[in-house]
């Protein structure tokens, strides 16, 4: 806290328009390294944690003890490699692709709380903000799918924009049940309601169907229709290769991170705990729900196209609205 | 209502599922660090052939060649000699490895129980000329490593192929495998 305080005071005795200008600055710089920084992390952490679930050791060599610095010459393998455009390919959306992608799963930590007071910019649209941004990736997902130039790719690209129809409607009216009980879109204000219960025990309905709905939004298994690796090889990804497929993989874990973010901010209370309330407790939280999508992950087999939009229209949606009904009678009756 | 018993029903499968991964999750790995750990060679493991010999160290093989002829590949070549009490003895006993298929043929055509298939993996070399591997090596590994003797259409029980996978009776260099014939 007396970090935050004396360096808001520096900033502040800035001159002019120089003052936001640094200020916006340090906190980009700050979020870049903590979303970068577990990044790293997290790609070590998701193979050690899948070889445990299949009772393997995962990377044990690169960095002792359990092979924790294995990403860095994964990182190294992959700048060495050809970066390969194809001829059919559409040039610009092709290139841009992996470079759009990066920008919703970074930009999402721009409304989040880490502590108190720890947050980028407190936006009094926060809740809008998560989810206007959070459908954004598909945009970059569809470019990529269409500007390879490729049937696979293409046949990938199509599935993630139809998914998002299906999916992106419940994930946000879950998120209106917790703003009604919180009464405010700002996440700060959502965590300070939840100062005597967390939503995750006023709103278990939207809770699940959060969870379910995030799951689908992180493209990852058992949603992982976009990139279905043994049935469109690797669906939007095909055609690319070295650093710039290696974006979308970072760009993936960033989401992954974020959308674990927006959980432990929106149900679990933030950095709200037990005792001794503190950004430790929000990273504690987010390193729960990473686990959480990750044990899912190597649990479930990949559901078909037409049962995921079953899954997302017929039955996510309904019961989101169920939700938001039960909500509001609740709220009518003890609000 | 079926609609929510169904829900129920895919749900409670659904935590099934996340219980056996999470089961799998805190058990011990099984996976071996191989050329850092050794792993565990059961002695009915069926490596290629090695030369037996008796207590007094001595080969039992007499180069009577029924293993030669036994051997549907032609790997078994063997040079016999006579010895000072009269008896045949192999000179040579070559076993080429770039042919031998591992089938145990040679062992059940051997009238003097003096070959087992050995428990050596371990058989990558860097020229075709150690494919072939001579009486010395051959006798050594039959010395010193664990092998086994089984037959067609033998039985074993529970307790002898529970001893095939057991534990340290196979380490390398350790004391010899159960002959289970």
């Amino acid at each position: 806290m007396s970090i935050v305080s004396s360096l808001n005071a520096l900033v502040g005795s800035l001159p002019g328009f120089w003052s936001p200008l640094v200020s916006a600055l340090i906190k980009v710089l700050l979020v870049l390294a903590f979303v970068f920084g577990n990044e790293i992390m997290l790609i070590w952490l998701e193979r050690k944690v899948c070889g445990r679930f299949q009772r393997r050791k995962g990377p044990m060599y690169v960095g002792r003890p359990e092979g924790w610095l294995q990403s860095i010459p994964d990182v190294v393998k992959l700048l060495a490699k050809e970066d390969i455009i194809p001829a059919r390919a559409d040039r610009w959306l092709f290139v841009l692709a992996p470079m759009v992608i990066m920008v919703p799963a970074v930009a999402l930590f721009v409304v989040i709380p880490f502590g108190r007071g720890w947050v980028p910019r407190d936006l009094n649209i926060g809740i809008l903000y998560l989810v206007a941004l959070g459908s954004f990736t598909i945009l970059s997902l569809f470019m990529a799918g269409w500007g390879s130039g490729n049937k696979w790719s293409t046949l990938g690209a199509m599935r993630a924009v139809a998914m998002l129809l299906g999916y992106e409607v419940p994930l946000a009216l879950s998120l209106v049940g917790v703003a009604m009980v919180a009464g405010s879109l700002s996440l700060v204000d959502i965590v300070h309601a939840q100062e005597r219960a967390w939503f995750v025990l006023l709103q278990p309905i939207g809770f699940l169907v959060f969870l379910v709905a995030a799951a689908a939004e992180l493209n990852r298994t058992p949603f992982d229709l976009a990139e279905a690796e043994q049935e469109l090889v690797a669906g939007y990804q095909v055609e690319y290769s070295g650093m710039r497929w290696a974006m979308f993989f970072v760009a993936e874990y960033a989401s992954l991170m974020a959308i674990s973010a927006i959980a432990a901010t929106c149900f679990f209370g933030g950095w709200l705990g037990p005792f001794a309330s503190g950004p430790w407790w929000f990273l504690a939280k987010l390193y729960f729900f990473i686990f959480l999508f990750m044990w899912v992950r190597w649990t479930f087999p990949r559901i078909r196209i037409d049962h995921m939009m079953e899954l997302g229209w017929k039955f996510l949606l309904p019961v989101a609205l169920l939700n938001i009904v039960l909500t509001g009678i609740g709220l009518a009756i003890w609000g | 209502m079926a609609l929510v018993l169904d829900t129920w029903k895919a749900a409670r499968s659904m935590f099934k599922g996340l219980g056996v991964t999470i089961r799998e999750f805190f058990s011990p790995p099984v996976t071996v660090q191989y050329p850092d750990q050794q792993p565990r060679i059961s002695p009915l493991f069926r490596g290629h052939p090695v030369l037996l010999s008796d207590e007094a160290g001595k080969l039992k093989c007499t180069a009577c060649m029924a293993c030669a002829r036994a051997c549907p590949v032609g790997a078994i070549s063997i040079e016999s000699a006579r010895g000072e009490d009269r008896k045949m003895y192999p000179k040579a006993w070559n076993l080429n490895m770039g042919r031998c298929l591992q089938c145990n043929l040679c062992v059940e055509a051997c009238p003097f129980a003096a070959l087992g298939m050995g428990t050596r993996f371990e058989t990558a070399v860097d020229s075709p000329d150690g494919l072939i591997y001579d009486l010395e090596t051959l006798a050594e590994l039959g010395r010193t490593q664990p092998y086994s003797r089984i037959m067609v259409g033998q039985k074993l029980t529970p307790a002898e192929a529970a001893q095939g996978s057991g534990a340290d009776a196979a380490q390398p260099g350790g004391e010899k495998g159960a002959e289970v014939s």
